[in-house]
């Protein structure tokens, strides 16, 4: 019993120094401890590699700001993050194909850009002398297709340099690599004597156009699923919680609360609060906001009350007005509203729009309210009411809230929604306030039985059109402890629904986003084969006539290593 | 290459003393290419390659345990270790540890433990950090009551 209880003691002992501890090395007998030591020792740049290192001493630090200057995006369609195939030991490592590399130890990635022909290239990053850096990237996020928002770590650099040499008679330049991890670099070393590693863990904006680079803080994250531009180029969203770049999350809160709706201005990287002091508005919910191109902004406010709108730019038609001031629009049983939308901006960011369950009117509930805001030099704040819309589907105003934004239209709104039996997609003509088209799919059409299957099984859609939807499915499949995912394209105006796709043998990656459709339709994912368990890049052709084909499938990565952030660039 | 001479030497001088019945002598060797000689309750090791290390093992806890039927001796104590490799200047380890131990043939003993291990190590800068290591040992014990 005495000694039970010893070994219960010896090993919860351990257990504790598991989890308090920096790092934690495994060896096979005393020696091989000590060996994994010496290696990590080595990693950071304390211990020499070779009793020839260690007889010329150690390299002299360098006097080196590491300020990332330049990402090299030329000819890059798509970028994505993978398991970065270089380690310091080799300087001049092999680019093409490094993600086929083998290594599953890898656990530090870095982006890749697929080219135009399908070429894989790792992105090397640069400083302002052509240096090429050592990253750990967490996260690409597209803004637009003007920039991306990155979070990285610099481990270290390779600062080339170049020395003539006589060979032969002849005079040749030769250009070296030296790699220097950042606890060489005198900067980084603070003044109590210790590596500040967090000087190097960083946001950036990258330009697509040239890859040029831009340093700031409160950037948009992975945690932002919704991020509006204006026409002055600034972006809006949420200071969200970063999923993968843990360290961001340590700042928030102090200077700028979570929650809160940001305008980044991408000429001076300024970032300006422009929710209402106090609010926060949930990141997660795609439609808690909208912004419109003049930068006309309203939001749910989850710690206010209902809906708050405001002008966030004076530049609107050249007047010269500031408006500091925020506006409630009431939601519930004010004004006639019983409930309504979130709101929403149309697919040309022309204006911002409330629709409203109304109790007025002959046909009572089933009144929806379509109300434009308008906020340029001439109306001020003034909400226009574009009319009430008359009698539609008792379906499309009940619990109008829980409808999904399919796509909007210049003049129309088309909505997902769903009910215990079925997935409507109503149609909202805004200018003459009718409901202009409504179609519906039983879920036994997707092969789901009831609303709860329903909400496993629909992963997601994209909006090829304000015409096309594309929708993932995912039902049971033929064998045994696989799904089945198949893509249904809608056509909610022709009242269509064409199966294009459909895989049991691929497993999407369910990540955000989980897929993007290319300028010609096809369907591009992120995807693991069940059978060889290989992390692939599909590009799926659409096919109704045949959507199991699997000549409907396009490999333009097979790997074995996860990829991450997958963006189309252009 | 001094330090491996020195350590056969303390063996050979060990092993000359096998015959003392008082005391429980035993000497073998790790399966990562090691040698020690245990005295009661101390054990002397070296493990060679690179790195080196030559160190100390206190056994202050064995007991007698039975694990499906079968009879083990508990033990468990604590380590320390000089390290010694052509990248270091110097380098200590040391932990503490507990397994347990079998007769496999006669008085040869198979042991096996898990340790929690702390090293030091110098090259260019200290370098220090936490870990685990299994050693597995194989002993031939000549003297004593093993």
């Amino acid at each position: 019993m005495k000694n039970k209880l010893l070994i219960i003691i010896f090993t919860i002992t351990s257990l504790f120094f598991v989890s308090h501890i920096y790092s934690f090395q495994f060896g096979v007998g005393t020696r091989g401890f000590v060996k994994k030591v010496i290696e990590k020792g080595q990693e950071e740049g304390k211990i020499p590699k070779t009793k020839e290192e260690k007889e010329k001493g150690k390299p002299n630090t360098i006097n080196y700001t590491g300020k990332l200057d330049k990402l090299d995006l030329s000819q890059a369609k798509y970028l994505f993050l993978a398991p970065k195939s270089t380690s310091t030991t080799s300087p001049s490592p092999s680019i093409k194909g490094a993600i086929y590399k083998a290594d599953m130890t890898q656990t530090e990635k870095t982006v890749f850009k697929m080219k135009e022909n399908g070429d894989i290239e790792e992105v090397n990053l640069y400083d302002e002398q052509g240096n090429r850096f050592d990253v750990n990237v967490y996260y690409i996020v597209k803004l637009s297709t003007e920039f991306i928002s990155v979070a990285l770590e610099i481990k270290g650099v390779w600062i080339v340099t170049t020395t003539t040499q006589v060979v032969n008679g002849s005079t040749q330049v030769v250009t070296t690599e030296q790699y220097f991890p950042v606890s060489q670099w005198q900067t980084s070393v603070s003044t109590m004597g210790w590596v500040d590693y967090s000087q190097y863990q960083k946001q950036y904006l990258v330009r697509l156009e040239d890859g040029a680079v831009f340093e700031g803080r409160y950037l948009p994250n992975d945690g932002n699923k919704k991020i509006y531009q204006d026409m002055y180029g600034n972006y809006y969203y949420i200071l969200a919680w970063s999923n993968s770049a843990w360290w961001l999350n340590y700042g928030y809160g102090t200077e700028i609360q979570q929650g809160s709706l940001l305008k980044l201005n991408t000429k001076d990287m300024s970032v300006q609060v422009v929710s209402a002091q106090g609010d926060t508005i949930p990141s997660y919910d795609v439609e808690a906001f909208a912004v419109d191109k003049y930068g006309n902004l309203a939001y749910l406010s989850m710690s206010g009350s209902g809906y708050k709108y405001r002008k966030t730019t004076a530049t609107v038609d050249s007047s010269s007005i500031e408006h500091q001031g925020f506006f409630n629009y009431p939601i519930g049983s004010s004004n006639y509203a019983v409930d309504g939308l979130l709101p929403i901006v149309d697919i040309n960011c022309d204006g911002i729009y409330f629709v409203d369950r109304v109790s007025e009117g002959e046909y009572g509930l089933k009144n929806l309210r379509v109300r434009k805001l308008e906020c340029n030099y001439n109306t001020g704040y003034e909400i226009k009411i574009t009319s009430n819309v008359d009698s539609v589907y008792y379906e499309i105003v009940n619990s109008l809230s829980y409808a999904k934004i399919l796509s909007i239209g210049d003049k129309e709104i088309s909505l997902l929604k769903t009910t215990s039996e079925k997935i409507i997609f109503p149609t909202i003509d805004l200018v003459n306030a009718t409901t202009s088209y409504y179609y519906e799919v039983n879920y036994s059409t997707f092969g789901l039985v009831d609303y709860n299957n329903f909400s496993n099984g629909f992963l997601g859609y994209q909006v090829v059109s304000s015409t096309e939807v594309y929708v993932l499915i995912k039902t049971q499949g033929q064998q045994s402890g696989r799904y089945k995912y198949t893509f249904y394209a809608i056509y909610p105006k022709e009242e269509r629904i064409e199966k294009v796709f459909y895989t049991e043998k691929y497993e999407p990656s369910q990540g955000w986003p989980l897929f993007s459709v290319d300028e010609n339709g096809n369907i591009i994912i992120t995807a693991t084969d069940l059978d060889t368990g290989t992390k692939n890049v599909l590009k799926i052709t659409p096919n109704p006539s045949d959507p199991g084909n699997t000549n409907n499938i396009t490999f333009l990565q097979q790997g074995n290593v996860e990829i991450y952030y997958l963006v189309r660039v252009y | 290459m001094i330090k491996k001479l020195i350590f056969l030497l303390i063996l050979t001088l060990l092993i000359s003393t096998t015959y003392v019945e008082s005391l429980q002598i035993g000497f073998g060797w790790t399966l990562d290419t090691g040698l020690h000689i245990r005295v009661n309750k101390f054990e002397l090791q070296g493990v060679f390659g690179e790195p080196s290390i030559y160190g100390l093992r206190f056994y202050p806890i064995n007991k007698g345990v039975n694990i499906i039927g079968k009879e083990f001796n508990f033990y468990s104590g604590v380590e320390a270790n000089y390290v010694s490799s052509e990248v270091l200047d110097w380098g200590y380890t040391a932990g503490i540890f507990a397994g347990l131990d079998k007769a496999i043939f006669k008085k040869l003993h198979l042991s096996l433990d898990l340790g929690v291990f702390f090293s030091t190590v110098k090259g260019w800068e200290e370098f220090s950090d936490w870990g685990a290591a299994i050693n597995t040992k194989l002993t031939w014990y000549i003297g004593g009551k093993k």
